[in-house]
């Protein structure tokens, strides 16, 4: 008889909702930096939630989130807050340090992911969280760093040749082996 | 298609705000008036903002973007921890490849160098699987034990993810996320397309420009209203100055007023 209490198995995708805040957030990027770095991405997470959750901000933000445009949620998560960035770090007039940007926008990230979940503007995961994360990094990356696209292609290339030689070494060595197999009969 | 979360929308915002401030000599960007609804967002971020380049040094572990990379990196796998979620881990090792990449930008040399971002995160066990890299940095495992979570998992994780980001499915992985954006941008999304942004900034500006014209317009019609048409004079409470901006040729003598 069929064990009716087995739970049926769930698909992958799309399941599990979010568990990632953005103090789970902040505690794993703080717990192993110092006070004085803290202290610059914290003033940079406080002047983004200022850009993102400050009222009359704040409803272009749902706007956006609500438009019906084709985007995914991750997609269009991700570019926002990447763009609140690129917009903060531009309008600083650059006295925000670089390596502070994309810490500062993991909070960020994860913030607007709560908002939308508790708002329950749209189901959002925490595989999205990870698509978001590597969109905006993609943003901050190609914003800031004209040649990344460039040096990732050259590391493609670099890792898929070296994928190739071990896959041609492999069956030569598994040939000698055959070889001396047969020799020692 | 339009991003209405956008640079876009934020750069305009403030940017108007920013206009605004010079014309009145305002160094910084703050809610002016009618302006307040379209850049306060951004002013008041700038203002919370204010004062960080002279917080006493910024810290070494953030002059460089692949440094940062490699503390979300490493954070990432902090989160993967906590959540069990494995997929963010794998993303962490993503971002610390990144940075990796990033980090022959930072430091002007090929990609192959193994200095950058390595050492410098700080972060749980950051540094991934590059050709020509130790697999997984002693110094960074070192950190990973001294955290109070679970360090054997996470030395399982950066394992496993270490093989991840060596693979080339993590190279197109990151390739295509930056090829999406690309093409978002291209297809007319305006972002960060400069001509957009003025048009949207004109059209943000014509407006304003329309409620000043419709404000003016009002005011001008308070003041010229108590101008009565065909009589010499003007009801209360006009002053012959008034009267004479109307009409110059009017001399103050001989007009007639109501008190």
């Amino acid at each position: 008889m069929e064990d009716m209490n087995k739970p049926e198995a769930q698909p992958e995708a799309k399941t599990g909702g979010l568990t990632v805040t953005a103090d789970k957030a902040k505690q794993a990027l703080f717990e192993n930096l110092g006070e004085q770095e803290q202290g610059v991405i914290g003033r940079v997470i406080y002047a983004g939630m200022k850009m993102l959750f400050t009222k009359e901000m704040n409803d272009k933000v749902v706007q956006g989130i609500k438009r019906q445009d084709g985007m995914d949620i991750s997609d269009k998560l991700g570019i926002g807050v990447g763009h609140v960035l690129v917009v903060l770090y531009n309008e600083s007039k650059g006295s925000i340090p670089l390596g502070a940007l994309l810490p500062a926008g993991l909070v960020l990230l994860a913030k607007l992911y709560e908002f939308v979940d508790k708002t329950g503007m749209e189901p959002v995961t925490d595989d999205d969280f990870g698509e978001s994360l590597q969109m905006m990094n993609a943003v901050i990356n190609r914003t800031f760093n004209p040649q990344f696209n460039g040096d990732l292609v050259e590391q493609g290339k670099a890792t898929v040749a070296q994928g190739q030689q071990t896959q041609q070494q492999q069956p030569q060595a598994q040939q000698a082996q055959g070889l001396i197999n047969q020799g020692g009969v | 298609m339009a991003f209405g979360f956008s640079a876009a929308t934020i750069a305009i915002a403030g940017a108007a705000t920013m206009a605004v401030g010079s014309v009145l000599g305002i160094k910084e960007a703050k809610p002016i008036g009618g302006l307040m609804m379209a850049g306060g967002g951004i002013a008041s971020g700038l203002t919370a903002l204010g004062g960080l380049s002279a917080a006493g040094g910024l810290g070494a572990n953030l002059a460089t973007l692949s440094a940062g990379a490699n503390l979300v990196g490493g954070a990432m796998q902090g989160i993967g921890v906590l959540t069990g979620n494995n997929r963010l881990s794998n993303v962490g090792g993503l971002i610390n490849a990144g940075g990796f990449i990033g980090s022959s930008f930072d430091a002007g040399m090929g990609t192959s160098s193994t200095s950058g971002s390595g050492g410098t995160s700080g972060g749980s066990g950051g540094m991934s699987s590059m050709p020509g890299n130790t697999p997984v940095m002693a110094g960074d495992i070192g950190k990973v034990s001294t955290a109070p979570t679970n360090a054997g998992r996470i030395t399982d994780v950066l394992a496993k993810q270490s093989a991840a980001v060596n693979s080339p499915s993590a190279i197109d992985s990151m390739t295509a996320k930056i090829e999406k954006y690309d093409k978002l941008l291209n297809m007319g999304s305006g972002a960060l397309d400069m001509m957009n942004q003025n048009k949207r900034l004109n059209d943000l500006l014509a407006q304003d420009q329309s409620q000043f014209d419709q404000r003016l317009a009002l005011e001008r019609q308070k003041n010229t209203a108590v101008a009565i048409p065909g009589r010499v004079g003007v009801s209360a409470p006009a002053t012959p100055r008034v009267v004479q901006q109307i009409d110059p040729s009017y001399r103050y003598g001989r007009l007639t007023t109501r008190t």
